[in-house]
């Protein structure tokens, strides 16, 4: 199964170097919004910055972006997409 | 715990995270142990109080806590409780603990990286700046810190 890779980028990226192993494209987009919605639980804000500045990028094994997530759509009172 | 009243089946499977020396005694053997000394059996009701006080706030924080917080309450009482700020813990194990995905603990960890309150290798988690870690923990860390729990409660273990 391919690896995918869940970076959480404002002016720098953390990194999730381990990776996980999911089936495909559409398990990486669940996977995103559910570590999204983990993050964002009861947060108001991250590393004293607010969501609107960081930004979810999924990578594949190469480092080819897959896709992005607005972490401020997992905001605790938005509308989860 | 469950041993308490002898063999019998066991509600819960308990997962040892931490290697270290463990004593081991028969459910049957330890029952007849408690019930026929009252200092030990005495022991054994507060601690059991003291095990349940400390279950209903992580509990609750679990429901209303943030995953740093969480993270940085977990990091510490593992800490506490081995008595060293050296942890031999995988993230899959801290992600089972606090019921997220292992992405997010890798991302909350990296996060306590950034602020330099961690450093950690595989399997391999050091605690470098305890005092910001703990202002950084929510406050379950605090109500149930081992030396003070039982003070709170009026128990003396």
């Amino acid at each position: 199964m391919p690896m995918y890779y869940f970076h959480l980028y404002d002016d720098a990226p953390l990194r999730d170097d381990d990776g996980t192993e999911l089936i495909n494209l559409a398990a990486a987009h669940d996977h995103a919004a559910g570590v999204a919605r983990e993050l964002t639980f009861k947060s108001a804000d991250f590393m004293q910055e607010k969501w609107s500045k960081w930004t979810m990028r999924v990578h594949d094994h190469e480092g080819t972006e897959l896709f992005s997530l607005a972490m401020s759509d997992f905001e605790p009172g938005n509308h989860n997409p | 715990m469950q041993g308490r009243f002898g063999t019998r089946f066991s509600f819960t499977r308990a997962i040892a995270q931490i290697g270290g020396r463990f004593s081991v005694i028969g459910a049957g053997r330890f029952a007849v142990l408690v019930d026929g000394n009252a200092a030990v059996s005495n022991l054994f009701s507060r601690y059991s109080e003291v095990l349940l006080a400390e279950a209903q706030q992580i509990a609750a924080c679990n429901a209303v806590h943030n995953g740093v917080s969480r993270l940085a309450r977990c990091l510490l009482q593992s800490a506490d409780r081995i008595g060293s700020d050296e942890l031999r813990m995988t993230q899959e194990t801290l992600a089972e603990m606090l019921g997220v995905r292992r992405t997010t603990v890798t991302l909350l960890a990296q996060a306590l990286k950034e602020k330099g309150l961690i450093r950690y290798s595989r399997g391999h988690l050091v605690i470098t700046n305890r005092k910001s870690l703990e202002s950084t923990a929510c406050e379950c860390y605090h109500a149930v810190h081992h030396d003070r729990l039982p003070v709170t409660l009026g128990i003396k273990l």
